[in-house]
């Protein structure tokens, strides 16, 4: 894609870093100093991402039927499978949880995975658009949300959420944010080969403060300590917000939120895959793909 | 495009019947208005419910109390499902209520019931009175349910008084949570309507004071509570635009008023009585000190 695409490349980005942590801030067991703890976590994952993506641009500029690049790309098509099923497993876990509780999972499953599967069968360009379209959305919904529960907020000291143990609580963020750099790596380098590296900081740049959102309104509105005993804080932040007397209990918004993003993380890690199968020159690669997806949604309802 | 368009419409619908699945129909359920539990020895918890007409055409709403027993908040719950055919609908349930002689762990256990309950909202409004199931069976609503008639009482009290009794189950639990005191506002029966009468403060899941409505107000101005409202302070009245209370160096509480009235001063009638009741309950309570100092001027 080229550099019209610069933009949906940023949205890709930050909604895809956005995805993989969010739903769980604050984590369980949140003591002092843990807001310092996630933003050295998610800087050092940006780190990590340059790894990434120098290997991505190796494996792009090699010949598929060169022996280390196919096992490179067998290794990374594995993470990218098990990305997938985290991805997954995490949403699906969610939904059966707060939205629909007397569902079976099987169902949830089958419908997510069906999306996913048929927006990997589209061009890039497809997963793009869905990326900006999700992305404006998201943004939207979560700064309305953040300036009408600002009343709901408690006074709480900034020192408590900077100053703490800082090193070894990162090492707990950055087992979720782990999970980014490789498969956003590959998409972005197969994918948007003409469009800089750049965008993909300014994209993570967002998704930070996105995440940032999510923990500060959790954090705020029940504070720190109560907010990581609650499983998946920050939407029933918004379900205690009310705007007047008739709009309460806005926690949909957030299913969508999550949904939207969940939906782009899995999508992505299927392109990834299907790029990683046409560079080794493999047939069929998105029947393949598809067969890889399925295992790995399969996966994610077993484990 | 135009065929992409209508696809993307029909993807977007299905989406939307995820939510079909899960529906109740009205008369298939019972909407519980109101929750409350007592228990000495194990635990009793009364919900109100609300029913349908029926089959009869344009029929009334009625509501009635059912109850149920159990050795915890989730086997009560548990035995009075078993007693009725249709499900509870908690999606309106508006008030929490806590009988007085549930004190201790057994407070601690609806707290934590609560917590895991999905059917219950967490921004549920919790009140204390003598005896729930009582309360409920009592008194008579003058809406639709007594539930409804508690929520509609806390609201005008709210904003007449200005006080924030912080009496949501997220804010309570909170203060719960980290060792703090935390207050419920105490309901009571009079002439068969259900009144505010007063606020209860707990810590440690024991009540250590009971103010009355006129103490009520005078601590919300303490605890920065307070929102604006009409204060009737025996003779004296007074319109709060705004409150605030700091602690000065000099280990006294200063109260800020900013009060609608031009050049209103309190009497010191006013001073003494914030003081009684501050000397009455510092020990429970750790007010830093029993001495206030009071500052008026004009509001908007």
């Amino acid at each position: 894609m080229g550099k019209e695409y610069s933009f949906h490349k940023l949205c890709l980005a930050a909604i895809f870093f956005f995805d993989g942590i969010a739903l769980f801030l604050p984590f369980k067991g949140a003591k002092n100093g843990d807001l310092s703890a996630l933003i050295f976590a998610i800087i050092l994952s940006v780190f990590l991402y340059f790894l990434c993506y120098f290997l991505a641009d190796k494996i792009y500029k090699s010949s598929g039927g060169n022996g280390v690049t196919k096992v490179s790309c067998f290794l990374i098509i594995a993470f990218l499978v098990f990305t997938n099923a985290v991805t997954s497993k995490n949403f699906i876990n969610f939904i059966s949880k707060e939205v629909l509780i007397k569902n079976p999972k099987i169902y949830i499953l089958i419908l997510f995975s069906a999306i996913c599967i048929y927006m990997v069968s589209k061009s890039d360009k497809v997963a793009a658009k869905a990326g900006l379209l999700s992305f404006v959305f998201i943004v939207i919904v979560m700064t309305v949300m953040l300036i009408v529960s600002c009343k709901n907020f408690e006074p709480v000291s900034l020192k408590k959420l900077f100053v703490g143990k800082v090193f070894k609580r990162s090492f707990v963020y950055l087992y979720k944010a782990l999970l980014f750099p490789i498969a956003f790596a590959i998409f972005s380098r197969f994918a948007f080969y003409n469009v800089s590296v750049k965008k993909d900081i300014f994209g993570f740049l967002i998704g930070t403060v996105l995440i940032l959102v999510c923990y500060l309104s959790a954090a705020l509105t029940f504070t720190l300590h109560f907010a990581s005993k609650i499983d998946y804080a920050y939407p029933i932040s918004i379900s205690v917000v009310n705007i007047g007397e008739l709009y309460t209990r806005m926690d949909g918004f957030a299913y969508f939120i999550f949904f939207f993003s969940a939906l782009i993380r899995s999508s992505i890690c299927g392109f990834g895959i299907k790029m990683l199968l046409k560079k080794m020159n493999i047939k069929y690669p998105f029947e393949k793909t598809s067969l890889l997806m399925l295992t790995s949604f399969a996966v994610s309802y077993i484990i | 495009m135009k065929i992409k368009l209508i696809s993307l419409l029909c993807v977007v619908s299905l989406l939307m019947l995820c939510g079909c699945s899960g529906y109740r129909e009205a008369d298939n359920g019972y909407i519980v208005t109101a929750i409350g539990f007592d228990g000495n020895e194990d635990f009793k918890v009364s919900v109100e419910v609300v029913t349908a007409g029926g089959s009869e055409l344009r029929s009334e709403p009625k509501s009635e109390v059912i109850s149920g027993k159990g050795n915890s908040p989730m086997e009560a719950v548990f035995s009075l499902n078993s007693k009725i055919s249709k499900n509870l609908v908690f999606d309106h349930c508006t008030a929490l209520l806590i009988g007085k002689n549930l004190s201790g762990k057994k407070l601690e256990e609806v707290l934590k019931y609560g917590k895991e309950i999905k059917e219950l909202n967490f921004a549920i409004d919790m009140f204390m009175c003598e005896n729930a199931e009582d309360l409920l069976n009592e008194s008579e609503s003058v809406s639709v349910a007594r539930g409804f008639d508690i929520a509609a009482n806390l609201k005008e009290t709210k904003s007449e008084t200005g006080i924030d009794y912080q009496n949501k189950f997220y804010e309570i639990y909170m203060e719960y949570n980290a060792g703090k005191s935390y207050s419920f506002p105490y309901l009571k029966v009079k002439n068969e309507r259900i009144i505010i009468d007063g606020e209860s403060v707990f810590k440690e899941n024991k009540e250590k004071a009971h103010f009355t409505n006129e103490e009520a107000l005078l601590y919300s101005f303490i605890k920065n509570n307070n929102n604006g409202g009409k204060i009737f302070l025996g003779e004296e009245f007074a319109d709060i635009s705004h409150s605030h209370c700091s602690l000065n160096n000099g280990g006294e509480y200063t109260v800020n008023l900013s009060i609608k009235q031009k050049s209103k001063k309190f009497s010191k009638i006013f001073k003494k009585r914030v003081e009684k009741m501050l000397g009455k309950h510092k020990e429970e309570l750790n007010f830093s000190s029993d001495k206030i100092k009071l500052k008026e001027r004009d509001g908007i």
